[in-house]
């Protein structure tokens, strides 16, 4: 043995205090495993919020100028029609506030005596620049073939695999829809866009495209006026009609997820970063003796600072890694969204960093005070 | 060498200003072993401090080697301390969490040696202290504390030794050996100052202080 060093020191000093090192260690896991479950928790409640608005489903009509909404909402679709390339020109357009564009024909027609409309559809277009999944209320209906609403189906009493006349021509009934409760949406016949153009004689052409706007952390009749402004650069001769009450229902509802989870973060992180300061200052405090000791014996303040430092740092940095560990475990146990718990990696490194930088950076101002003092006063008396 | 000039300490308590040394003047030259009497409350261990540069003196001047302590800042007085200057406490000042061998290591932290395990294994075996290395200072007795104090004090070989009634606590077997080893850090050269409140017989002095509420009553005896 040569000698006395920091590191036996440091480990010396861990077994001599075991309580007061377990409860650093502690109060870093704790501190840590909270974190990273609020955010686990969070993040897939966020989430979770998202795409249950998602299926509240299309939150906007573009319609061709000129269309009365009136006679539009009563089924009576009129004959304003705009090109089918619109849709590829709004998806290709970055400054249009909405995403996940579907070009429509719609006709309200007779078939076997019941009403029904005839609802021809395209693949749903996405943002060029994104990699959004389709929306649950979109359909890819193949050529030759119709999805039957459920009221539709029931009136007709059609099965999956009949073959439905629609305007003239046979169509195999691909799939029955489940019931929506909401008219159209159960009385509508879809089918290939294409398809549908070539029965009501009108190639190349629709008459309305479904779309969803983005989601924006602002006021909804902002968010509005900037839809309307967006599309209306790209298209003006068209009108855009929103869903006002879905679009404001979505808008509030992921809004309050946001705003919620950043005051849970900021209040767990305050939490943490308090219990840590305490405990941290508390054991500085505590060792203010040996710290008087180590000065009387000629210990420089350099390496007095590293014997703290790297004890805070022992601990928070296993103290960090466990508590991630708890926190995700925690994070997966108690999660009440239906969506899995997915801590991003940013989080990870950055709780994993921050937390043993943070509790060395705590233990430095009362350290430092103390290696300002003259070592008698910190170790107190004179004769 | 030891050198104080007009050296005075006040400090405050409560109200009160405490004159703990008034305008003292000590010499205790290269090699050679000073005895400091008084009574309790009299400056002595204020003396051992300031020399120390562990405080600094409200006025006068204190220079240990021919260095002016005034002269340093805090960080030149602790490399000082750590080079040249040991102190053994009166309340000995041990760090409760380490065994007595990790004691003595200590100032190793601020001046390594390559034969620190060895020589510090020596100083407690010669001080009677072998059974106890492994023990920390609550498992010790006063005395048996002192003697650790004292082997952390001449572990390093340092220049000036201060020690601050180092027989206090002790029997007459473990004074014999502590004053042994003053008086033998003193064969090797080092200067020592020894303040007690009493007589000590056995302890080879050149030089004796006696000193009272502050103030040295006679010049070196």
């Amino acid at each position: 043995m040569q000698g006395m060093t920091i590191g036996r020191l440091i480990r010396r000093e861990m077994q001599g205090a075991k309580a007061n090192t377990v409860l650093c260690f502690t109060t870093v896991v704790i501190a840590t495993a909270l974190l990273v479950a609020m955010v686990g928790i969070s993040r897939a409640s966020v989430d979770a919020t998202r795409i249950s608005m998602k299926r509240m489903g299309f939150n906007l009509l573009i319609l061709p100028s000129g269309t009365d909404p009136a006679r539009f909402q009563a089924l009576d679709f009129q004959d304003k029609t705009m090109p089918e390339e619109y849709v590829t020109r709004l998806a290709t357009q970055g400054t249009i506030l909405a995403q996940h564009f579907v070009a429509k024909y719609q006709k309200t027609i007779q078939v076997d005596g019941c009403t029904m409309v005839l609802t021809g559809v395209l693949s749903e277009t996405i943002k060029h620049d994104t990699k959004k999944k389709p929306m649950d209320t979109a359909y890819e209906v193949p050529e030759g073939k119709v999805f039957v609403g459920s009221a539709a189906a029931k009136a007709t009493g059609v099965q999956v695999g009949d073959t439905l006349t629609v305007l003239g021509e046979p169509f195999e009934v691909a799939r029955i829809l489940d019931e929506v409760g909401i008219i159209p949406d159960d009385i509508r016949l879809y089918a290939y866009l294409h398809d549908v153009q070539r029965l009501v004689g009108a190639p190349g052409r629709i008459n309305a495209i479904d779309a969803l706007a983005c989601y924006c952390p602002v006021a909804v009749d902002d968010v509005l006026a900037a839809l309307k402004n967006s599309i209306n650069e790209v298209l003006p001769d068209t009108e855009v009609q929103p869903y006002k009450s879905i679009l404001l229902a979505r808008q509030s509802q992921r809004a309050m997820m946001y705003r919620l989870e950043l005051a849970v973060l900021a209040i767990v992180m305050a939490g943490s970063a308090a219990a840590i300061w305490g405990l941290t200052y508390q054991n500085v405090r505590n060792r203010r003796y040996e710290i008087g000791v180590l000065r009387a014996l000629g210990v420089p303040d350099r390496r007095i600072a590293m014997l703290f430092v790297g004890k805070t740092l022992a601990y928070s940095i296993a103290g960090a890694a466990l508590g991630c560990l708890c926190g995700y475990y925690a994070a997966v146990q108690f999660n009440v969204a239906e969506r899995p718990i997915s801590v991003p990696g940013n989080v990870w490194l950055a709780v994993l960093v921050a937390t043993p930088l943070m509790t060395a950076l705590f233990a430095l101002p009362p350290l430092v005070s103390r290696l300002a003092q003259d070592p008698l006063d910190v170790l107190g008396g004179a004769e | 060498m030891i050198r104080l000039d007009n050296l005075s300490k006040h400090f405050r308590k409560g109200d009160t200003v405490v004159h703990a040394l008034e305008k003292v003047s000590i010499e205790v030259p290269q090699g050679q072993l000073a005895l400091l009497r008084g009574p309790s409350g009299s400056g002595k261990t204020t003396i051992i401090n300031v020399v120390a540069g562990l405080t600094r003196p409200t006025s006068g001047t204190v220079a240990v080697g021919g260095q002016d302590l005034g002269a340093l800042n805090s960080r030149e007085r602790t490399a000082l301390r750590a080079k040249s200057i040991a102190v053994v406490f009166q309340m000995f000042h041990l760090v409760p969490y380490l065994t007595t061998l990790d004691n003595v290591l200590l100032p190793t932290l601020a001046a390594p040696s390559a034969d620190a395990g060895t020589r510090a294994r020596q100083l407690l075996d010669e001080l009677g202290m072998t059974p106890r290395v492994n023990h920390l200072p609550r498992e010790l007795s006063a005395g048996e504390r002192q003697r650790c104090a004292m082997a952390r004090a001449i572990l390093n070989r340092p220049d000036v030794i201060l020690a601050d009634e180092p027989t206090g606590n002790l029997d007459e077997e473990s004074a014999a050996h502590v004053l042994g080893m003053l008086a033998a850090s003193k064969a090797e050269g080092a200067t020592v100052l020894v303040v007690s409140h009493q007589h000590i017989d056995s302890i080879p002095a050149d030089v004796e202080f006696e000193l009272r509420g502050g103030r040295l009553l006679n010049g070196p005896q």
